[in-house]
Protein backbone atom coordinates (compact mmCIF):
# COMPACT_ATOMS: atom_id res chain seq x y z
CA UNK A 1 0.00 0.00 0.00
CA UNK A 2 1.39 3.52 -0.68
CA UNK A 3 2.29 6.00 1.70
CA UNK A 4 0.41 9.23 1.58
CA UNK A 5 2.05 12.33 1.06
CA UNK A 6 0.81 16.06 0.59
CA UNK A 7 1.38 17.06 -3.06
CA UNK A 8 4.04 19.59 -3.66
CA UNK A 9 3.29 23.95 -4.31
CA UNK A 10 2.68 24.86 -7.87
CA UNK A 11 4.04 27.26 -10.05
CA UNK A 12 1.04 29.61 -10.89
CA UNK A 13 1.32 30.13 -14.73
CA UNK A 14 -1.47 32.22 -15.91
CA UNK A 15 -1.25 32.72 -20.06
CA UNK A 16 -3.86 35.41 -21.88
CA UNK A 17 -4.59 36.66 -25.35
CA UNK A 18 -6.34 39.49 -26.89
CA UNK A 19 -6.69 41.83 -29.65
CA UNK A 20 -5.90 44.88 -27.91
CA UNK A 21 -2.61 45.02 -26.37
CA UNK A 22 -3.75 48.11 -24.59
CA UNK A 23 -5.64 45.46 -22.02
CA UNK A 24 -2.35 44.25 -20.88
CA UNK A 25 -1.90 46.65 -18.20
CA UNK A 26 -5.01 46.38 -16.67
CA UNK A 27 -5.24 42.51 -16.74
CA UNK A 28 -1.94 41.98 -15.28
CA UNK A 29 -2.90 44.54 -12.77
CA UNK A 30 -6.11 42.63 -11.63
CA UNK A 31 -4.37 39.26 -12.28
CA UNK A 32 -1.54 40.59 -9.56
CA UNK A 33 -4.33 42.16 -7.07
CA UNK A 34 -5.43 38.52 -6.91
CA UNK A 35 -2.76 36.46 -7.06
CA UNK A 36 0.29 38.42 -5.68
CA UNK A 37 3.72 40.34 -7.97
CA UNK A 38 4.62 38.27 -10.85
CA UNK A 39 7.77 37.11 -11.72
CA UNK A 40 8.61 36.14 -15.21
CA UNK A 41 6.49 37.49 -18.54
CA UNK A 42 6.89 36.51 -21.66
CA UNK A 43 7.49 38.42 -24.44
CA UNK A 44 4.00 38.59 -27.04
CA UNK A 45 3.93 35.91 -28.70
CA UNK A 46 1.75 35.86 -31.97
CA UNK A 47 -1.62 33.46 -31.22
CA UNK A 48 -1.89 32.59 -35.46
CA UNK A 49 -2.50 28.90 -34.87
CA UNK A 50 -6.32 28.38 -35.48
CA UNK A 51 -9.26 30.35 -36.53
CA UNK A 52 -11.30 29.28 -33.48
CA UNK A 53 -11.63 32.65 -31.91
CA UNK A 54 -11.33 35.47 -35.12
CA UNK A 55 -14.86 35.26 -34.84
CA UNK A 56 -15.26 36.44 -30.89
CA UNK A 57 -12.36 38.34 -30.93
CA UNK A 58 -10.74 39.64 -34.38
CA UNK A 59 -7.48 39.24 -35.15
CA UNK A 60 -4.46 39.71 -35.01
CA UNK A 61 -4.47 37.78 -31.66
CA UNK A 62 -1.24 38.15 -29.08
CA UNK A 63 -0.57 35.80 -26.78
CA UNK A 64 1.36 36.41 -22.99
CA UNK A 65 2.38 34.28 -20.15
CA UNK A 66 3.08 35.38 -16.72
CA UNK A 67 3.97 33.43 -13.93
CA UNK A 68 3.33 34.78 -10.04
CA UNK A 69 5.90 34.67 -7.44
CA UNK A 70 3.70 32.85 -4.70
CA UNK A 71 3.20 28.96 -5.37
CA UNK A 72 0.00 27.77 -5.18
CA UNK A 73 -1.86 24.40 -3.48
CA UNK A 74 -2.57 22.14 -6.84
CA UNK A 75 -6.18 21.92 -4.93
CA UNK A 76 -6.48 25.43 -6.00
CA UNK A 77 -6.20 25.31 -9.59
CA UNK A 78 -10.42 25.09 -9.62
CA UNK A 79 -11.28 28.36 -8.04
CA UNK A 80 -8.35 29.96 -9.81
CA UNK A 81 -10.09 28.99 -12.55
CA UNK A 82 -13.52 30.79 -11.19
CA UNK A 83 -11.86 33.48 -10.89
CA UNK A 84 -10.14 34.25 -14.58
CA UNK A 85 -13.62 33.11 -15.84
CA UNK A 86 -15.21 35.97 -13.78
CA UNK A 87 -12.68 38.32 -15.17
CA UNK A 88 -12.98 37.27 -18.67
CA UNK A 89 -16.72 38.50 -18.29
CA UNK A 90 -15.90 41.62 -16.49
CA UNK A 91 -14.13 42.37 -19.26
CA UNK A 92 -16.25 41.36 -22.05
CA UNK A 93 -18.43 43.21 -24.85
CA UNK A 94 -21.77 42.14 -25.87
CA UNK A 95 -21.01 38.90 -24.80
CA UNK A 96 -17.77 38.56 -26.74
CA UNK A 97 -14.45 38.23 -24.47
CA UNK A 98 -11.83 40.87 -24.99
CA UNK A 99 -9.28 38.74 -23.05
CA UNK A 100 -8.92 34.82 -22.94
CA UNK A 101 -7.27 33.73 -19.60
CA UNK A 102 -5.86 30.28 -19.38
CA UNK A 103 -4.67 29.61 -16.01
CA UNK A 104 -2.64 26.29 -15.26
CA UNK A 105 0.30 25.11 -12.60
CA UNK A 106 3.96 23.50 -13.04
CA UNK A 107 5.62 21.50 -11.16
CA UNK A 108 9.09 19.77 -11.84
CA UNK A 109 7.18 16.75 -14.01
CA UNK A 110 4.24 18.42 -16.01
CA UNK A 111 2.22 21.41 -16.87
CA UNK A 112 -1.18 21.53 -16.08
CA UNK A 113 -4.53 23.79 -17.72
CA UNK A 114 -7.56 24.31 -15.89
CA UNK A 115 -10.72 23.90 -18.62
CA UNK A 116 -14.09 24.49 -18.41
CA UNK A 117 -15.22 21.86 -20.96
CA UNK A 118 -14.91 18.00 -20.62
CA UNK A 119 -12.90 16.24 -23.11
CA UNK A 120 -11.57 12.33 -23.35
CA UNK A 121 -8.33 13.52 -21.54
CA UNK A 122 -9.25 16.11 -19.13
CA UNK A 123 -10.19 15.17 -15.45
CA UNK A 124 -12.46 16.60 -13.07
CA UNK A 125 -11.14 18.61 -10.05
CA UNK A 126 -14.25 20.34 -8.70
CA UNK A 127 -16.20 23.36 -9.44
CA UNK A 128 -17.44 22.44 -12.60
CA UNK A 129 -13.35 22.76 -13.99
CA UNK A 130 -11.33 19.82 -15.19
CA UNK A 131 -7.23 19.84 -15.36
CA UNK A 132 -6.07 19.41 -18.74
CA UNK A 133 -2.53 17.52 -18.60
CA UNK A 134 -1.05 20.02 -21.01
CA UNK A 135 3.09 18.84 -21.30
CA UNK A 136 4.85 16.46 -19.37
CA UNK A 137 9.09 17.33 -18.49
CA UNK A 138 11.22 14.51 -20.19
CA UNK A 139 14.66 14.36 -21.82
CA UNK A 140 15.09 17.92 -20.52
CA UNK A 141 12.20 19.46 -22.08
CA UNK A 142 8.57 19.74 -22.43
CA UNK A 143 6.83 16.90 -24.40
CA UNK A 144 3.44 17.60 -26.30
CA UNK A 145 0.88 15.17 -25.93
CA UNK A 146 -1.46 14.44 -28.71
CA UNK A 147 -3.94 16.91 -27.33
CA UNK A 148 -1.27 19.80 -26.77
CA UNK A 149 -2.67 23.35 -28.15
CA UNK A 150 -0.08 23.89 -30.63
CA UNK A 151 0.64 27.58 -29.08
CA UNK A 152 2.29 25.13 -25.85
CA UNK A 153 4.09 22.65 -28.23
CA UNK A 154 5.69 26.30 -29.88
CA UNK A 155 9.49 27.09 -29.26
CA UNK A 156 8.61 30.67 -27.78
CA UNK A 157 6.51 28.82 -25.35
CA UNK A 158 8.89 25.73 -24.56
CA UNK A 159 11.29 28.18 -23.88
CA UNK A 160 9.61 30.49 -21.31
CA UNK A 161 8.34 26.95 -19.73
CA UNK A 162 11.88 25.36 -19.30
CA UNK A 163 13.20 29.10 -17.38
CA UNK A 164 10.08 28.68 -15.39
CA UNK A 165 10.72 25.40 -14.35
CA UNK A 166 14.46 26.19 -13.66
CA UNK A 167 12.79 29.35 -11.32
CA UNK A 168 11.11 26.87 -9.62
CA UNK A 169 13.15 24.69 -8.84
CA UNK A 170 15.36 27.57 -7.30
CA UNK A 171 12.73 28.65 -5.71
CA UNK A 172 11.99 24.86 -4.07
CA UNK A 173 15.23 24.79 -2.74
CA UNK A 174 16.43 22.19 -5.48
CA UNK A 175 14.72 19.51 -3.49
CA UNK A 176 11.92 19.11 -5.80
CA UNK A 177 12.43 16.85 -9.42
CA UNK B 1 -28.29 37.06 -7.78
CA UNK B 2 -25.98 37.12 -10.55
CA UNK B 3 -24.32 33.84 -10.23
CA UNK B 4 -25.53 31.39 -12.67
CA UNK B 5 -27.74 28.92 -11.30
CA UNK B 6 -26.34 26.35 -13.02
CA UNK B 7 -22.61 27.36 -11.97
CA UNK B 8 -23.96 27.57 -7.98
CA UNK B 9 -25.03 24.21 -8.35
CA UNK B 10 -21.32 23.09 -8.99
CA UNK B 11 -19.91 24.98 -6.21
CA UNK B 12 -18.69 23.06 -3.41
CA UNK B 13 -16.22 23.73 -0.51
CA UNK B 14 -12.77 23.49 -1.44
CA UNK B 15 -11.82 22.45 2.11
CA UNK B 16 -13.97 19.60 2.30
CA UNK B 17 -15.66 19.71 -0.98
CA UNK B 18 -19.51 19.72 0.76
CA UNK B 19 -22.56 21.70 -0.21
CA UNK B 20 -22.00 25.52 0.17
CA UNK B 21 -25.25 28.25 0.58
CA UNK B 22 -25.51 31.83 -0.67
CA UNK B 23 -26.13 33.63 2.26
CA UNK B 24 -29.21 36.33 2.54
CA UNK B 25 -27.67 39.28 0.58
CA UNK B 26 -26.16 37.30 -2.29
CA UNK B 27 -22.74 38.15 -1.18
CA UNK B 28 -20.60 35.05 0.51
CA UNK B 29 -21.08 31.03 0.00
CA UNK B 30 -20.94 29.51 3.53
CA UNK B 31 -19.65 25.83 4.25
CA UNK B 32 -21.71 25.14 7.30
CA UNK B 33 -19.21 22.15 8.05
CA UNK B 34 -15.97 23.99 7.78
CA UNK B 35 -17.59 27.05 9.39
CA UNK B 36 -15.94 29.49 6.56
CA UNK B 37 -17.18 31.97 3.97
CA UNK B 38 -16.50 32.53 0.70
CA UNK B 39 -16.72 35.95 -0.79
CA UNK B 40 -18.62 36.89 -3.87
CA UNK B 41 -16.78 39.79 -5.41
CA UNK B 42 -18.18 41.58 -8.47
CA UNK B 43 -19.99 38.48 -9.24
CA UNK B 44 -17.15 35.64 -8.92
CA UNK B 45 -17.28 33.46 -6.17
CA UNK B 46 -13.32 33.15 -4.38
CA UNK B 47 -13.27 29.72 -3.41
CA UNK B 48 -10.01 29.61 -2.27
CA UNK B 49 -9.55 28.41 1.38
CA UNK B 50 -6.85 30.71 1.85
CA UNK B 51 -9.15 33.44 1.29
CA UNK B 52 -12.43 32.14 2.94
CA UNK B 53 -12.86 34.24 6.38
CA UNK B 54 -14.16 32.47 9.61
CA UNK B 55 -18.10 31.98 9.75
CA UNK B 56 -17.91 33.99 13.41
CA UNK B 57 -16.13 36.31 12.26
Amino acid sequence: MSQLKSPKPAKLIIGYFLKERSLAGPVTEALTERFGPTDLISPWIPFDYTDYYTKEMGRPLFRRILTFTNLIEQDDLPGIKLITNGLEEQWAKEDLRQVNIDPGFLVASRFVLASGKDFTHRIYIGQGIYADLTLIYTKDRFQPLPWTYPDYQSEPVQQFLVKVRQKYIIDTDGKIR
Amino acid sequence: MTLNPELLKMLACPQCKGPVEVNAEESALTCSTCKLVYAIEDDIPIMLVDEARPLDD
